[in-house]
């Protein structure tokens, strides 16, 4: 019984299903029944903006998944430099990550690493993994509207692996379950949200087109802008190999 | 004036009990004076070079200035002493970030449990055991409350609660920006192919740092400190056999020109500490112990000060009133000013700590003369009776008071546009002192003497008996003749001395370095000393290098260029640069170079493409709390566009040798030739920080006291000619100050006493007192001529009546001043000693030297008004009065009413 909210700000799957007086596990596990691809590439612009100037970066993200419920993602900068980050997402444990350089050479991540802001962005290394929901326990909060449209609120505690967060809360819409919105908590405090926008349906697949993660102070935010995401495409799976990446 | 007299003559109770409730209500004042020893009030805010500073700090922070903490003990490597480092380094982070809602309850607790009454000192900790760094905050402000165990009464509990009140304001104000040390540091490390971000002491779940226990932790821990070269004498020093023997904390502040309260506080915690051997040094250190030792001294000298001037009281005076009325004057004018200050919130700084010890002159000098007068005229007073004696008596020498009191006031009030506030505030609150000194001598004297019996006192025998103070009369007599029958001779002994005190000037030094005022042996120089060693230096500068486009700080090139400036700053061949230490952003760049080379320090150096670089900074993990774009350990280094490079330079004074502004001067000069010479065309520098600064303040102190000098002598000439309405006369009163300021200046530079903040303001203080004793002579002088004297017999009178007055009252200076000889603090020592030669001086040039230039030019004052019996009918105001008035011309106003005044008391006569 696992899922992963693969890139959890990009691609989120979720089947729409009626609820009543569910609890909060349950509406996450609908939440994370979605239907989901079995691949999917897309380009990706992220506009980092910092004490008022906007910095553009770009790169293309392909993600896969393969036996044992593993997905594997990789994310190849375009600009400004060509580094690549190679995520093994993996179920009951931390995930592995490995940083490819310019250069050639490839580091791995070291977990304790994942709280860290990834390209100097708002989003962490541990925001670029996937979610299982068995790492986690919910509680439903109640009902309340995100991102113009009624959701449910789900507090989520991690309760495997390395912690971030504190607690996250997710906004999972009423009409479909598809995660709208996610508060992030850290160190007791409100720290930063996830919100996806133009929410859209390709190949039958729900599909944010912007998400964008702001600090809870308004003192910065990045957006990241899809840009013709394609599901179900070949892949070579030697893409996602570490070996691969030198 | 003459009515104002009479009114305190004729209601002297209702004047004395007014003069008593302001007292009161302005001593209250005096609980709410604060000590402000911060840099800020020395730096030149509106001075472009500042507000570049200013603009640099704002994007790079406080960084060129720092407290610095040196921990050891003789058992550094145990878990217990790693514990004590923890605790000491817990309380200091209390002011770092706030907890408002714990910070609520621990107060709340406190109340509670302290309203309940008396307590025993360990059943208090008992209630806070659960939180250890509050029981802490309480035993360290109990001892700083000098308690020393046993009950905490009601009266302490209150002292407490204000106190840790105070503390807790402080920590709201997250006073602390950073604290840089090997218990908060993270490394980035790269072993075994794994990027991966390492504190060097981890924390738990629940932020609690996880301290070493066994020898193979604390191996692991010293292994992870010397990884990294940027660490050494950073985050730790060593006995020079690699050895490390001392942990450094660097304490970085948001605004550095807040500092005091927060160094207080540091310098507390250091001392409840007292299980480690801690250093505590920095600028923002060094102020305060300078405060402290100001404070200290002022305290205990203070009162031997008006000890001594109660003394002078007696023996000119050998009366009662002769020592209570002089005294009550000089103790309320400082009462005054200072409640003023306290009320108004005007903090006393460095230089304004010398207030209470003017006030103390000038109270003394206003009140001799007063009661001379009367003594002068005891005859007069006694023959036209008590009220119209005191009347006239009163009228005359409180206008001369006003006259004087107006020019002193109007010196001080020079510097009231110096660039620097501290200098600033020190002139305004100088001056307003004046103007109550005279108001209260004016006053309380008159209505004093109302009161009393008219008696004569001690040292003023009936006409024809012996004077008790032959010494006094033979020195009055030697200086009639000097100035009378050899006023050749003692003008070309002036000449002569002002070409000694010309070349001397010469060789004066204008030199700030704070160090300068301890004694070698003071713990604060040798603490520098030490700190120098193992550190790098407690202060330092900033050398900005513009790259000249954005992101042009990512180029290896531009890198290395630093780089191997640092390297020439460091270098041997450049000791005389005094540089013990630097940071720049290449060592960021180095740092994961190494990293990604599996921590090889061969790798330790910025690598050859830029990729690489770009690259490192892409994955650079690190948190960017303010959201500028730029990672936050990066901000001290580098600006947000990634296109100046910010290398901070520490200060280390090298064999011991202090580094005085003549020394940055040095410094500076050298590194902008350096960096003239091999920057690249395209690139761009600029020097700044602190050291600049105080530099720059030392410019505008000299500066200042130059535009103050003349700004000080066109004044007071301008006055004297308003109301001499005669120009040589004007230019005669200038003589025996400016003759004073030359010695003092002359004596400073061949006796190789520097020319700094605390010796800068000797000039004006000169001045503005040594003017009183010429304009006193020259009054004096004028009524003697109007009444028909001639010049040799006028001064000979003149010298008789105000010379007396004016001899006891520079009597009364000049032991006071001396007292300061007992500090053992340098500046204190230094400033007794040339304001007592100074008052040594005017004292000669209003009674020697300006009578012996009277006598050479031969100057007409005879038909000028003289105020004897100015006093009777009511005054019309003078349309020019009006005029001037209107236009804010106050001072202009001022002159016109007392010669208003001079007139119409004239024409009653």
């Amino acid at each position: 019984m696992r899922n992963k909210f693969f890139l959890i700000f990009i691609l989120i799957f979720f089947l729409a299903h009626s609820a009543s007086a569910m609890t909060g596990r349950e509406i996450m596990e609908k939440s994370d029944n979605l239907p989901e691809g079995d691949t999917a590439a897309s380009k990706v612009l992220m506009l980092i903006h910092k004490g008022g100037r906007v910095l553009e970066k770009a790169f293309i993200m392909q993600m896969k998944q393969f036996e044992n419920d593993e997905d594997k993602a990789l994310i190849s900068f375009i600009r400004p430099t060509k580094i690549k980050l190679l995520t093994h997402s993996h179920k009951g444990r931390d995930d592995d990550q490995w940083l490819r350089l310019s250069s050639g050479r490839v580091k791995r991540i070291a977990s304790s690493s994942k709280g860290k802001p990834f390209v100097n962005s708002h989003f962490y290394y541990e925001d670029l993994t996937s979610v299982n929901i068995d790492d986690y326990e919910f509680e439903l909060l109640g009902e309340k509207e995100a991102v113009g449209e009624p959701c449910y609120k789900v507090k989520g505690v991690k309760t495997v692996g390395e912690k971030v967060y504190d607690k996250v809360i997710f906004y999972p819409r009423k009409s479909d379950y598809f995660v709208n919105r996610i508060d992030f908590y850290k160190d007791g405090e409100f720290h930063k949200f996830l919100e996806n926008h133009h929410v859209k349906k390709i190949d039958g697949i729900l599909t944010p087109h912007k998400a964008v993660m702001a600090r809870a102070d308004g003192k910065g935010k990045t957006e990241l802008i899809l840009k013709g995401i394609k599901y179900n495409i070949e892949i070579d799976d030697v893409k996602f190999r570490k070996e691969a990446l030198r | 004036m003459t009515r104002y007299i009479r009114l305190v003559l004729n209601h002297p109770i209702l004047t004395l009990a007014g003069c008593l409730l302001i007292t009161i209500v302005l001593s209250a004042g005096i609980a709410k004076l604060r000590f402000d020893t911060s840099i800020a009030t020395f730096l030149p805010k509106s001075d472009a070079s500042y507000q570049y500073y200013d603009r640099v700090k704002d994007i790079y922070g406080d960084v060129d200035t720092f407290v610095i903490l040196s921990v050891s003990h003789e058992n550094l490597w145990r878990h217990e002493t790693f514990e004590r480092i923890n605790r000491l380094l817990v309380d200091l982070e209390a002011f770092q970030g706030f907890d408002q809602k714990l910070e609520a309850r621990r107060m709340e607790k406190l109340d509670a449990v302290l309203d309940k009454g008396a307590i025993s000192g360990d059943a208090l900790f008992a209630k806070f055991s659960n939180d250890p760094p509050f029981r802490r905050l309480i035993r360290r402000k109990l001892s700083s409350l000098g308690w020393e165990g046993g009950r905490v009464d009601a009266r302490l509990a209150g002292k407490l609660k204000k106190e840790v009140s105070l503390a807790t304001e402080l920590k709201s104000r997250e006073m602390i920006d950073e604290i840089i040390s090997p218990f908060t540091i993270s490394d980035i490390s790269g072993k075994n192919n794994m990027l991966e971000e390492v504190k060097l002491i981890k924390t738990d779940g629940s932020g609690s740092r996880i301290l070493p226990e066994t020898r193979e932790d604390f191996n692991a821990f010293i292994s992870r400190l010397k990884r990294n070269p940027i660490f050494e004498k950073g985050i730790y020093a060593t006995d020079g056999q690699g050895r490390i023997t001392d942990l450094g904390f660097i304490i970085r502040f948001p605004d550095i020109s807040d500092s005091d309260p927060i160094a207080r506080e540091i310098l507390e915690i250091v001392e409840s500490h007292d299980g480690l051997d801690i250093i505590a040094q920095g600028e923002p250190i060094v102020y305060i112990w300078m405060n402290n030792y100001m404070q200290r001294d002022l305290s205990h000298l203070v009162p031997l000060v008006m000890l001594v001037a109660v003394i002078i009281f007696f023996i000119n005076f050998r009366s009662l009133r002769g020592i209570m009325l002089p005294f009550l004057t000089l103790g309320m004018s400082t009462l005054w000013i200072l409640g003023l200050m306290g009320y108004l919130g005007v903090h006393i700084t460095t230089v304004g700590v010398s207030i209470p010890v003017l006030m103390i002159a000038v109270g003394s000098s206003y009140g001799i003369h007063i009661l001379n007068q009367y003594y002068a005229d005891f005859d007069m007073i006694s023959r036209e009776g008590k009220k119209i004696g005191l009347q006239r008596s009163m009228s005359h020498i409180a206008i001369t008071v006003l006259l004087t009191g107006l020019t002193t006031f109007v010196a001080f009030m020079t510097l009231a546009t110096h660039q620097l506030s501290a200098i600033r505030d020190w002139g305004i609150f100088c001056a307003l002192g004046i103007i109550f000194a005279v108001a209260i001598s004016a006053t309380i004297i008159p209505a004093g003497l109302a009161l009393m019996p008219h008696k004569r006192g001690g040292s003023t025998k009936k006409p024809g008996s012996a004077s008790k103070f032959s010494a006094i009369d033979r020195a009055i007599g030697l200086m009639a003749r000097l100035s009378i029958a050899h006023y050749g001779k003692v003008l070309a002994v002036v000449l002569l001395l002002i070409a000694v005190s010309f070349f001397g000037l010469s060789r004066l030094r204008v030199e700030t370095e704070l160090l300068q005022y301890f004694k070698k042996t003071d713990p604060i120089r040798t603490t520098a000393s030490v700190i120098g060693d193992k550190f790098g230096g407690r202060w330092g500068f900033m050398v900005l290098i513009d790259s000249g486009e954005v992101n042009g700080v990512k180029s290896p090139a531009f890198l290395k260029t630093i780089e191997a400036f640092r390297g020439w700053l460091a270098a041997e061949a450049n000791s005389d640069l005094c540089i013990g230490r630097t940071d720049a952003f290449s060592d960021f760049i180095k740092t994961m170079h190494m990293a990604m080379y599996n921590d090889d320090p061969a790798y330790f150096k910025v690598p050859e493409n830029k990729w690489d670089i770009m690259d490192y900074l892409e994955i650079y993990s690190g948190e960017d709390a303010d959201s500028d774009g730029r990672v936050d350990r990066f901000e001290p280094y580098v600006d947000p566009f990634f296109q100046t490079c910010n290398v901070i330079a520490r200060l280390d004074q090298k064999n011991g040798q202090l580094i005085g502004s003549a020394g940055l001067k040095h410094i500076f000069s050298r590194v902008s030739a350096h960096l003239d010479e091999t920057l690249p065309e395209a690139y761009e520098y600029r020097i700044t920080g602190h050291p600049k600064m105080l530099i720059k303040s030392v410019d505008y102190i000299v500066g200042g006291q130059l535009q103050s000098l003349f700004l000080t002598f066109g004044v007071i000439a301008v006055v004297v000619l308003l109301l001499l309405r005669n120009f040589r006369a004007a230019l005669l009163s200038l003589i025996p100050m400016s003759v004073a300021v030359m010695i003092n200046f002359g004596i400073m530079g061949w006796f190789g006493i520097q020319l700094d903040i605390a010796t800068s303001i000797i000039a004006a203080i000169t001045i503005g007192i040594g003017v009183d004793d010429t304009i006193h002579f020259l009054n004096t002088f004028r009524c003697y001529r109007k009444w028909g004297e001639d010049v040799d017999t006028a001064i000979a009178k003149t010298l008789q009546v105000a010379g007396k007055a004016i001899i006891f009252t520079s009597m009364a200076l000049i032991c006071g001043f001396t007292v300061l000889e007992l500090s053992p603090f340098k500046p204190l020592v230094l400033f007794g000693l040339l304001m007592a030669i100074t008052m040594v001086a005017t004292t000669l040039g209003a009674l020697v030297v300006l009578p012996a230039a009277i006598k050479l030019t031969r100057v007409r004052l005879s038909d000028q008004t003289c105020p004897k019996a100015a006093y009777g009918r009511r005054l019309p105001i003078p349309e020019n009065r009006k005029a001037a008035a209107r236009f804010g011309g106050i001072w202009v106003s001022l002159v016109a009413l007392i010669r208003q005044q001079i007139k119409e008391g004239t024409n009653e006569k």
